[in-house]
């Protein structure tokens, strides 16, 4: 080796950096995942129309094809302006995804984390009790914990994160089982290291990729799923500018020809759920290109 | 010359479950380590040699409490570390250090190697992080590594650069004791005489004792003091290593030491090879474990476990017929 004393170290992020920018998808989905983001926060300036009193004289305009300057998706039937729907819709799936996002990445990191380090019965135990979860369909198991806990946005989130933290339980545990048998981790060990060094100082830092890849999947499924139980009229309540209950809602107008009030939001379903899965499976590449999930 | 004794080993003996089932029934067990005796002299070079899976490594984890072990004794300057609490478990950690096979999996990718190696001295709390970030640029100099390199990640590095890092992490408490499993052997042949010089020097420098594990003859003759020759778990003849190479008595070492290719194209082969496998650890054989393949075996062999010889002046074997010739 060429001796280069230059002191620039390439760190792990700055790798992972540079092979994610050589894919052009995923860079177009990092600019999607942002703009999606940024309508969200910016929700009150984007959208100046207000998403839940009804203007029912409004009701069933069409929007900026027919001409109409101040409703440019038309309104629906109960005469609310889809855009500003649609901009308020942005900020509900966001807060259920980073919200899901976040009680699973605890749970099932420490669930997964604890089963695979400390084995033995608590892995038996925490395993068997994941195996009942998994069992379930997934829908149909977010439908009984809402059917249980009652309907509410937080009782939604709970319901959905329920369904995920089994897997990522299940995906901490494999990472964990492979990385805690390394070599450095045993250095670390014969080093003198305690439990909780070797996790937060070892393990921890080399699960990252695969369960941050997977988070970023999830958040996709969480919108996907938050939609599912607004359109099944079930977790959310009827008046909140939620995309699922808005397609849902549109339903009954569709074949009278008022497409306007399910196709935008069923469009913004598809395209939020396309960028953030193009967007993870790009961090999965540059994270991990040997990974697969 | 007196020596002083650092480490004995007394009857260790470590068997494996194996686990079948939903229910982790153990339907039998795996003997890795079975009845090894041996002690290494301070200042010495003591090596352990058989091919995979003869237990060496499990010896290792046995030696350093990262496996508890069934039965046996190891006395570290007299204390056995089998019955210390975890304080004095963290002495013995600091004059009891390892270097690794393997240089890619035994650093952590995510880390500085500056990190990497000053961890030893975090985990120990010694000195501020002035006086660390010193001693590590000292080692890094030590095994010679650039200093600079100090931010460096791991993966920036070659295989016994690698080594070398992995070496200056054990240095770093000032061990008097270094196990080093197969430090060279997942190196190319030009950088394992550079890592085996590096191993030589600091030993002089600083009166470390080396316990080298290897399945190589010819690495642990040129650095070794003495050798012991494991096989299926136990240690079958164990001397010093002028006294094995020049009059190895058992018939596994014979083949063993046979088997070392001579860089002579002139010099036929003139051994018999080894025949069939090396037989399973589940069930190991009965009597001697080496009779199913030995030359030499006899009916006694087949029936009783031999006993550890002494030959005289530290040679010790186990061989119920080797005074005979074939």
């Amino acid at each position: 080796m060429a001796i280069d004393k230059s002191n620039k170290p390439q760190s792990y992020m700055s790798l992972a950096f540079k092979q994610f920018k050589k894919n052009k998808l995923a860079v177009i989905s990092f600019f999607m995942v942002m703009g999606i983001m940024l309508l969200g926060v910016f929700a009150p300036l984007i959208a100046l129309e207000d998403p839940i009193t009804p203007v029912l004289e409004n009701k069933l305009q069409p929007g900026f094809w027919a001409g109409n300057k101040s409703h440019p998706l038309g309104t629906d039937e109960l005469g609310r302006d889809i855009f500003s729907r649609i901009v308020y819709g942005t900020r509900i799936s966001l807060k259920v995804g980073y919200m899901v996002i976040a009680i699973t990445a605890v749970l099932g990191i420490s669930l997964g984390l604890i089963s695979a380090y400390y084995g033995k019965l608590i892995d038996l135990l925490l395993m068997r009790i994941t195996d009942i979860f998994l069992s379930f369909p997934p829908l149909l198991l977010a439908l009984a914990v809402v059917a249980i806990l009652g309907t509410g946005l937080e009782k939604a989130m709970l319901a959905i994160a329920l369904i995920y933290i089994p897997q990522m339980a299940r995906i901490v545990r494999s990472v964990v089982l492979t990385v805690k048998e390394l070599p450095y981790v045993e250095a670390s060990r014969a080093l003198g290291a305690g439990n909780l060094r070797i996790i937060v100082c070892h393990i921890l830092p080399n699960i990252l990729a695969p369960t941050v890849v997977y988070l970023t999947l999830l958040l996709a499924d969480a919108i996907l799923y938050t939609a599912a139980l607004g359109f099944l009229g079930i977790g959310i309540d009827p008046s909140t500018p939620e995309w699922g209950a808005m397609l849902s809602n549109g339903r009954d107008y569709l074949l009278l020809g008022y497409w306007w009030v399910t196709v935008f939001p069923g469009l913004m379903i598809a395209l939020s759920v396309l960028s953030f899965n193009l967007f993870g499976d790009g961090l999965r590449e540059a994270l991990d290109p040997k990974m697969d999930i | 010359m007196h020596r002083e004794k650092i480490l004995e080993v007394q009857g260790l003996t470590k068997y494996f479950p194996i686990k079948k089932g939903v229910l982790s029934r153990k339907v039998d067990w795996l003997r890795a380590v079975y009845n090894v005796n041996f002690s290494v002299d301070k200042g010495e070079t003591f090596a352990l040699v058989g091919e995979s899976g003869c237990g060496k490594s499990t010896t290792r984890k046995l030696l350093l409490r990262l496996l508890e072990a069934d039965r046996g004794q190891v006395f570290f300057k007299g204390k056995n570390i089998f019955k210390l609490d975890s304080a004095s478990l963290r002495e013995l950690r600091k004059n009891l250090q390892v270097v690794f096979q393997d240089p890619y999996a035994s650093l952590n990718p995510k880390w500085r190697i500056g990190s990497i190696i000053e961890e030893p001295l975090r985990i120990h709390k010694i000195g501020s992080p002035a006086e660390r970030r010193a001693r590590v640029e000292e080692l890094m100099s030590m095994v010679g590594l650039y200093p600079e390199y100090y931010n460096r990640y791991p993966h920036e590095f070659s295989g016994g650069q690698r080594q070398r890092i992995g070496i200056a992490r054990a240095l770093a408490l000032n061990p008097e004791v270094i196990i080093a499993d197969e430090p060279v052997s997942a190196l190319d042949v030009s950088i394992q005489a550079q890592i085996l010089n590096m191993f030589k020097n600091l030993q002089e420098k600083l009166g470390l004792t080396y316990i080298f594990i290897s399945h190589d003859l010819s690495v642990v003759k040129h650095i070794s003091d003495r050798i012991a020759v494991m096989y299926l778990g136990e240690i079958v003849e164990l001397a010093s290593t002028c006294e094995l190479f020049q009059n190895p008595k058992h018939p596994y070492t014979r083949a063993l030491i046979a088997s070392i290719p001579v860089p002579n194209p002139a010099k036929k082969k003139a051994f018999k090879q080894l025949e069939g496998e090396v037989p399973s650890p589940i069930n190991p054989p009965s009597g001697c474990s080496f009779h199913p393949r030995c030359e030499l075996a006899g009916e006694e062999c087949k029936r009783q476990e031999p006993a550890l010889l002494d030959l005289g002046e530290g040679h010790l074997i186990r061989c119920h017929r080797y005074k005979e010739k074939k």
